[in-house]
């Protein structure tokens, strides 16, 4: 690939990996950021290749970017380049599921698109990173084609939603090849864990460890009173045991980001267009992941049923995880036919999310302090 | 500590009187005690020192003694340090040190009236050293003046006052009432004689009558701390404040005005002299009727040299529950729900600002506890409501959300965690249809904060210098100020809103029957201020009389010592007092408090429904 590819969002989570992946193969990239916590687009851009071991074979072009700022924040010089940039992977967004978020969320999502439309006008292939989540509450099996769900669980999803109307409206109007790429749950490397977001399947876990260790401190440092409350108790291994069920009924459909930017830059790459689900066709159970957490995070006592257990313990995990339990009752097939048929030609699949697979994703998460000890 | 940043220091003490109660239980200046004017209190004491230090005033004989009087035993230090955040041992070291060798500039001449007033309250009960007298000729209002008196009379009964006005009017001085010193809005600055009540020390309990006789030199937090113990509670506002002098200005409003009333309505009887030297009891036949208002600016109608006001008993299943909201809509709306039912001893709907700014054991930690509030948990104002088991029952029932006793003392003794992340992480990814500060509501809550947080008052005291977290530790351990019934029954950490910068309080008195009004009122004001450059927020909102009208304050804030903020700080003062003119020509059931001011004897249905008297 001779001709720039602009990725935005690039020292975010899917755009930082696919940034680190395009430069890594030798592709001219222009990498579009925000400055943060003081450090420039560009020092960011360097941390991230350092935190990826990717190093640059061609320097990227650094664009300080904003897509909510009128000309994206631009000097006329930059918007010119921009202007002239022919390929475009678009994976710069909000990923909130607030409700108090929801302006800014749409703004972003769905302005900031519009925006980056506006400056893009030699651009002859768009990429818009979507989510297979954009199916909103649809039932039954999703297909790899334009959606129109009866609501939705959250602003992101419908903004996601929205956002591939939007970009399929504008691309068609200007004769724009468009990849619209919608991925499931996206966890870390599957080999090193490594992440840069610790949302979606992370923050569950990240709730129960929390209790865990919370109840643990209390029973082995305060005499346990506070996790008598709750009716937890510590076996003599220190495993915690938390009296409450998640609902099941459905499973989580889990990628990593490997996967995710190999299969993303091959269809980038074949010239292909149209909707592709880059999903696991072998989702995992919550059950499953109840069994990860107590095999390898020492949890017991999590049960998975239609029917949740009363009590103090059962309602606060309800109210801090009750977000995400669409996702667990999803009993959806995400249809993928378009996808294996371009991706299994070149041998690229997606792998089964094992427990070790799990187990690498979290340690990472837990030895990065859920994200706080990465600057980028 | 150098001689300019103890000046500066000094300067910025904002005469909110803490130094003067023992409301830390760790006693109180041995100086003060002693010689009673303010300027032997360590809040007069660091208005000497800021005239001293900055060469303003010269050195006299009075300030001499003062400076000798402190013996530095550093009981103020902590006192001083956990409300406002200052030093003044390290100011008063550097006093006595800039002192050692200073030569103090001759006496005045003794007046006729010094002479005779001395005649009148005893030698040493009147000061007119102008050194000493300094610390009663100022104050942190943008609008006041440096004004010096004459001299200074600490009278010791009515007769005493009396005497002290006839001998004033006859030599064509004139007077002003103080209590010990404590201004802050520039109304009692006077050339002439300022009458210090700081004597009148009497407080007789008559509990068959549940009542309490109250002179005008005892303050709020000492009527209300020994009432306590006796198993009753006053209607008391700051704990500072004298409590005649409250009475006298505006009438008394806390949270427990709810219940409580404010005005007359827990007055049984008062003293007073009046403008001529007579003395007079309200019950007496023929005396002034103070209980009618009238919408005009008005001179006190005497000086109050001690009131009989009402005890109410405290029940033992008293507490407190907050029920958080991100509007002021509907937190007014739930408030005066409550009240017109007449759930709940004390209600108050509290803006993040005051949440903050009381909870927080350092200034350090309170702009990122408010950013906590508003960002991560998403609320603006927390209703307060006080009462027994029953009141908090039906409280919690009518409530969309409820933070119990147990989850607010797990919050307010975890800041520290949680202004190092501690509920972050665990409240951002929560987040979906509802807000955050609904995650956080809901039983067991209580228990996973207070882990998470791994509270201990401990914590709280690390916050503070380190050579005065044990005074924060031993307060923290002999008070709960977690406790919301204890924190709004003494008040002692609402004076922190000096802190923050000198506090120009705006209160009005607004109807409740429409709570988008509140919010109109609430609009003008950042509007004014934002205008003016000048930082504020609302305060707190209290409903009283069943709901039907609310008692609102809302606050300005800004460096008393920096000219700059002070002309800005006086222009906004005057563009509010014209906007809430505006608002009161549209609907004059909004009455500013300027027009209560020395009518505060008033009944409070005389000043709420004024445009209902007969005309």
């Amino acid at each position: 690939m001779d001709e720039p590819v602009l990725v935005t969002g690039s020292t975010g989570f899917l755009g930082g990996f696919i940034a680190a992946e395009l430069v890594r193969r030798g592709v001219r990239t222009v990498l579009a950021a925000r400055p943060s916590g003081g450090r420039s687009p560009g020092e960011r851009v360097s941390r991230l290749f350092r935190f990826l071991g990717a190093a640059p074979e061609t320097e990227p072009v650094i664009l300080p970017m904003d897509l909510l700022e009128p000309g994206l924040g631009l000097s006329s010089s930059e918007r010119e380049l921009l202007a002239g940039v022919p390929s475009v992977i678009h994976c710069a967004a909000d990923t909130s599921f607030a409700l108090r978020k929801e302006a800014q969320v749409r703004a972003t999502n769905l302005d900031g698109l519009e925006n980056l439309f506006s400056s893009i006008s030699g651009c002859r292939r768009f990429c818009q990173m979507s989510t297979a989540y954009s199916a909103g509450t649809l039932t039954g099996r999703i297909m790899e084609e334009p959606l129109d769900p009866p609501g939705f669980n959250n602003p992101y999803e419908e903004s996601k939603n929205l956002a591939e109307k939007l970009a399929s409206d504008i691309c068609e109007a200007r004769g724009t090849e468009l990849v619209i790429l919608r991925p499931s749950i996206t966890c870390g490397h599957s080999v090193t864990g490594r992440s840069l977001r610790f949302n979606a399947l992370y923050y569950p876990v990240r709730t129960l460890i929390l209790l865990r260790d919370s109840m643990r401190r209390d029973i082995l440092q305060k005499g346990g009173r506070r996790a008598d409350a709750m009716g937890v108790s510590m076996d003599p291994l220190g495993r915690v045991e938390l009296p409450v069920n998640l609902p099941g009924g459905g499973a989580l459909n889990l990628i990593n980001i490997d996967y995710l930017v190999e299969a993303a830059l091959a269809v980038f790459q074949s010239g292909g267009t149209g909707v592709f689900h880059l999903v696991n066709p072998r989702p995992s159970s919550v059950e499953e992941v109840t069994d990860y957490l107590f095999r390898y995070y020492g949890i017991s006592g999590i049960g998975v049923s239609g029917e949740l257990r009363r009590g103090p313990l059962q309602a606060l995990v309800n109210r801090y995880m009750e977000v995400y339990y669409p996702y667990f009752q999803d009993p959806r097939v995400f249809d993928c036919t378009a996808a294996e048929k371009l991706l299994a030609g070149i041998g690229i699949s997606c792998p089964v999310f094992t427990g070790e697979v799990f187990r690498r994703c979290i340690d990472f998460a837990l030895g990065c302090g859920w994200g706080e000890d990465l600057v980028i | 500590m150098k001689r300019e940043n103890a000046a500066r220091e000094a300067s910025g003490c904002r005469h909110y009187a803490m130094c003067k109660i023992d409301y830390a239980g760790t006693g109180l200046c041995p100086s003060g005690r002693r010689n009673l004017f303010v300027s032997y209190w360590p809040q007069g004491l660091m208005d000497i020192s800021a005239g001293v230090l900055s060469g303003r005033i010269p050195v006299t004989r009075g300030i001499l003694h003062a400076a000798a009087e402190c013996d530095l035993c550093g009981l103020c230090q902590g006192q001083c340090n956990f409300i406002t955040g200052l030093r003044p041992l390290d100011v008063f070291r550097e006093l006595k040190s800039f002192l050692l060798d200073a030569v103090p500039v001759e006496d005045p001449e003794e007046s006729p009236l010094v002479k005779e007033l001395r005649g009148i309250v005893g030698e040493r009960h009147v000061i007119d050293d102008q050194g000493l007298l300094y610390a009663y000729a100022n104050d942190p209002c943008p609008v006041s003046r440096e004004t010096m008196p004459l001299c200074a009379v600490l009278p010791q009964d009515a007769d005493q006052v009396s005497r002290v006005v006839r001998a004033c009017l006859a030599a064509g001085f004139p007077w002003a009432v103080r209590g010990n010193g404590s201004s802050v809005m520039g109304f009692v600055l006077s050339p002439g004689v300022i009458v210090d009540t700081a004597r009148m020390k009497r407080l007789d309990f008559d509990e068959g009558n549940r009542a309490v006789t109250v002179g005008a030199g005892i303050s709020a937090f000492q009527v209300q701390k020994e009432a306590a113990s006796r198993g009753f509670r006053v209607n008391a506002a700051e704990p500072a404040a004298l409590y005649c002098a409250n009475l006298m200005c505006s009438g008394i409003f806390s949270l427990f005005s709810s219940s409580l009333g404010t005005g007359a309505d827990n007055i049984i009887d008062a003293k007073f002299v009046d403008g001529e030297g007579r003395v007079f009891t309200l019950s007496e036949r023929g005396a002034p009727n103070l209980f009618g208002f009238a919408k005009e600016d008005r001179p006190p109608p005497g000086i109050c040299t001690e009131a009989v006001v009402r005890l109410y008993p405290v029940e033992d299943d008293e507490s407190g529950l907050a029920v958080p909201f991100h509007d002021l809509p509907s937190a007014v709306s739930y408030a005066a729900a409550l009240n017109r039912r007449g759930i709940g001893l004390g209600i108050g709907v509290l803006g993040v600002e005051y949440l903050g700014t009381f909870t927080t054991p350092t200034a350090k930690e309170a702009w990122p506890f408010r950013d906590f509030l508003r960002d991560t948990l998403g609320l603006e104002y927390m209703v307060v409501v006080l009462g027994n088991s029953d009141h908090l029952g039906a409280a919690a029932e009518a409530a969309p959300f409820v933070y119990g006793q147990e989850l607010m003392s797990a919050i307010l003794r975890g800041i520290p965690g949680i202004i190092h992340g501690g509920l972050e992480g665990i409240l951002e990814g929560a987040e979906g249809n509802r807000r955050p500060y609904e995650i956080l509501a809901g039983e067991g809550m209580e228990h996973l904060v207070g882990a998470l947080l791994d509270a201990s008052g401990g914590d709280l005291a690390g916050c503070a210098d380190p050579d005065l977290a044990d005074f924060y530790r031993g307060f923290y351990q002999r008070n709960d100020l977690t406790d919301m019934l204890f924190l709004n029954t003494f008040r002692s950490v609402s004076s922190r809103m000096g802190r923050e910068g000198h506090v120009v309080a705006f209160i009005l008195y607004v109807p409740l029957d429409r709570p988008s009004l509140v919010e109109t009122v609430h609009r003008e004001f950042v509007r004014v201020a934002e205008a003016h450059g000048v930082r504020g927020d609302f305060g707190f909102l209290t409903p009283i009389d069943h709901g039907a009208m609310g008692v609102l304050e809302w606050d300005m804030y800004g460096d008393h010592t920096d000219p700059g903020e002070m002309q800005a700080m006086a222009g906004a003062m005057g563009a509010a007092g014209a906007m809430i003119e505006g608002l009161s020509a549209r609907d004059p059931r909004i009455l500013w408090i300027r027009y209560v001011f020395n009518q505060g004897f008033s009944r409070k249905e005389s000043f709420l429904y004024h445009g209902a008297a007969l005309r």
